[in-house]
């Protein structure tokens, strides 16, 4: 038999939503507890991350310290290492000289006579040479062995032209190629630089050979500056004759391929930051100069005051001014360039 | 009360109830937290990230720390060394009249001699200086304010380098000699050659190129001494006094115009007016020398 009830729904309705309200009494507490533990959870997460913060500014300040440090010390020997790179630089400016000239000897022909090597001052960057041969042909040899120095490139020699001459103008010429040395091997050989055994005069050192050279020797032709120089050299290209021998005097050019020194410029103490531009102004004085006979003594002065008391370099710049008063030997001071 | 309220009623009071608190609680309690700790991450990131606030950071710094401390060692250690070989222990006076009488006025002398033997002593190394080359030292500023403060860096000669010309017996003597500038010219300033050139031949080798010294005194001199008249005012910068020496020919222009600028640095300058005498000293330069041949 089954239980049958007979009272009235809303008999339970009071039951029921006491039930109800409990029930969500029970999910507002949940989520009342619920808030609470996540609002707990994220204090303890902001005061872990408070905590690496505090850490992390402290690494940045450990940072900014050691940073200070490091300023300071590397401003501590600022001085110092400026003056050391000036000793260092200058040290291997002064190497570069006989490395260069010592590249060169090494790298001539034995046939060749040398007579004048440089470089441009400006640059350091182009060698020019100034020589002799008994022929072209051993130029043209010379030419080509220095073609493949890998120390220096564009090499270029100033040669005679051939031209044709009817025959009483070769008459006028000598006929180069019958006589002179006569193809001696060995024509400078036991020179310093590039000997010559059995030549004349031969003597131990770079160019022994041409000591007696009258014509062609330093001091008949006026100078380093012209023989070596940077201009003209079609000039000083021809036959010649040197101690009753007759041959070529040539001129060449070679360029560096490395930068003189590394490309570092000329150290000077102050050093001169502003160097290239320094030494631009004082070209101006220096043209200035030349034509303000009378203003020497004051100009060279100026150079450095116009551009910076530390433009050391600009010294020999100064000296440009004798030129204008005085003879034109007594113009080293503007350098050499005014020889040439 | 309860009995009045429907089922559906009770419901929609307890979800929204619910509702209310829990948007509260989020709004009271947890967004102010998490905002927060959004904050402070962000900035825990800015300093780890841009002020290097991580360990890593710090022990690699404190790496270069200790590099930089080594390398302040070395390098005052090769300053010292260097120094050592190549600059001159000049000690200066305390007063500046004193320093000027006892040492900056024998300083031109003292050079020009020791580089003209320098090159002397090289005759049987193979090495002669041909006649005209000399080693002329214009004078300081006879202000010694303006002495002192142009010896602070002192290049000689001052202004122009020497020209010299040297005569080799061979291409290897002059080689050595142009090698000896590094090794063996000691303790009066760092000498620098420029725009060598050879001619001739052995034993009679023309070796050209310019000389010039450059001396880092240990110590600064003394400073101004602003009881000494003229030369505090030049040394300062006062324009006219420097400006009435420049037109006075025989007088080193250079000098007084350096100081005219404004600036004592200037001052290694001056002995640029050597050109100066020339006009006015009359004195005609000799060949091929230096840019002052009168001061020598």
């Amino acid at each position: 038999m089954q239980p049958i009830n007979l009272l009235p729904p809303y008999i339970y309705d009071k039951q029921k939503k006491t039930a109800l309200v409990a029930i969500w009494g029970a999910i507002a507490a949940v989520l009342l507890i619920g808030c609470v533990a996540w609002g707990l959870n994220l204090s303890s997460k902001v005061s872990q991350a408070q905590s690496e913060k505090d850490q992390a500014q402290s690494y940045a300040d450990q940072w900014s310290k050691a940073d200070s440090a490091i300023t300071q010390a590397n401003q501590a020997v600022a001085d110092e290492r400026q003056k050391l790179t000036f000793i260092t630089n200058a040290k291997k400016w002064n190497d570069t000289w006989p490395e260069i000239f010592e590249m060169m000897r090494d790298w001539t022909s034995p046939q060749i006579l040398l007579r004048a090597m440089s470089l441009d001052p400006a640059q350091h960057r182009t060698i020019s040479l100034n020589g002799f041969a008994e022929d072209e042909r051993k130029i043209i040899q010379w030419w080509m062995l220095l073609r493949n120095n890998p120390k220096l490139e564009a090499p270029n020699f100033s040669l005679p032209p051939h031209d044709y001459a009817p025959a009483n103008a070769q008459a006028n010429t000598g006929g180069f190629q019958g006589g002179g040395f006569g193809g001696r091997p060995g024509m400078m050989a036991d020179l310093g630089m590039m000997g010559v055994p059995g030549m004349p005069g031969g003597r131990a050192g770079m160019m022994g050979a041409m000591g007696p050279m009258g014509p062609g020797g330093f001091a008949g032709r006026g100078g380093f500056g012209r023989p070596a120089g940077f201009g003209g050299t079609s000039g000083n290209v021809g036959q010649t004759e040197i101690e009753g021998r007759r041959g070529i005097e040539f001129t060449a050019t070679a360029m560096l391929r490395e930068p003189f020194a590394g490309g570092i410029p000329l150290p000077t103490w102050p050093p001169s930051g502003g160097g290239a531009a320094g030494v631009g102004a004082a070209g101006g004085y220096r043209g200035m100069m030349g034509g303000m006979p009378g203003m020497p003594g004051g100009m060279p002065g100026m150079g450095p005051m116009m551009g910076r008391g530390a433009m050391g370099p600009m010294g020999p710049m100064g000296p440009g001014g004798p030129p204008p008063g005085a003879a034109p030997s007594a113009a080293i001071g503007g350098g050499r360039r005014g020889e040439e | 009360m309860l009995s009045k309220l429907t089922t559906l009623q009770i419901h929609l009071v307890g979800f929204f109830t619910s509702l209310i608190v829990l948007g509260l609680l989020f709004l009271l309690f947890v967004k102010p937290k998490q905002e927060q700790l959004q904050k402070v991450q962000a900035e825990t990131k800015d300093i780890q990230t841009n002020q290097h606030g991580t360990q890593e950071d710090v022990t690699k710094h404190n790496a270069d720390l200790k590099k930089a401390q080594n390398d302040q060692a070395k390098v005052k250690a090769e300053w010292q060394l260097a120094s050592a070989e190549y600059m001159p222990n000049i000690v200066w006076g305390t007063d500046v009249l004193q320093t000027y009488q006892n040492v900056i006025v024998n300083l031109p002398r003292q050079w020009g001699t020791f580089v003209t033997s320098w090159y002397d002593v090289q005759r049987n190394q193979g090495i002669a200086r041909v006649p005209g080359t000399e080693f002329p030292i214009p004078s300081f500023p006879t202000d010694p304010n303006a002495a002192v403060a142009s010896v602070r860096t002192i290049t000689f000669p001052q202004g122009a380098p020497w020209n010299v010309t040297v005569e080799a017996k061979s291409f290897d003597a002059l080689m050595a000699h142009l090698r000896r500038f590094n090794r063996e010219m000691k303790h009066h300033g760092m000498p620098v050659i420029d725009n060598v050139s050879l001619s001739g031949q052995s034993p009679n080798l023309i070796g050209r190129y310019t000389l010039a010294l450059y001396v880092i005194p240990p110590t600064p001199p003394p400073g101004a001494d602003p009881r000494l008249g003229g030369g505090a005012a030049a040394g300062a910068g006062a324009g006219g006094f420097g400006g009435g020496r420049m037109g006075m020919p025989g007088y080193r222009g250079g000098p007084g115009m350096g100081p005219m600028m404004g600036r004592g640095a200037m001052g290694p300058m001056g002995p640029m007016g050597p050109g100066g005498p020339m006009p006015g000293a009359g004195a005609p330069p000799p060949a091929a020398s230096s840019p002052d041949p009168g001061d020598k």
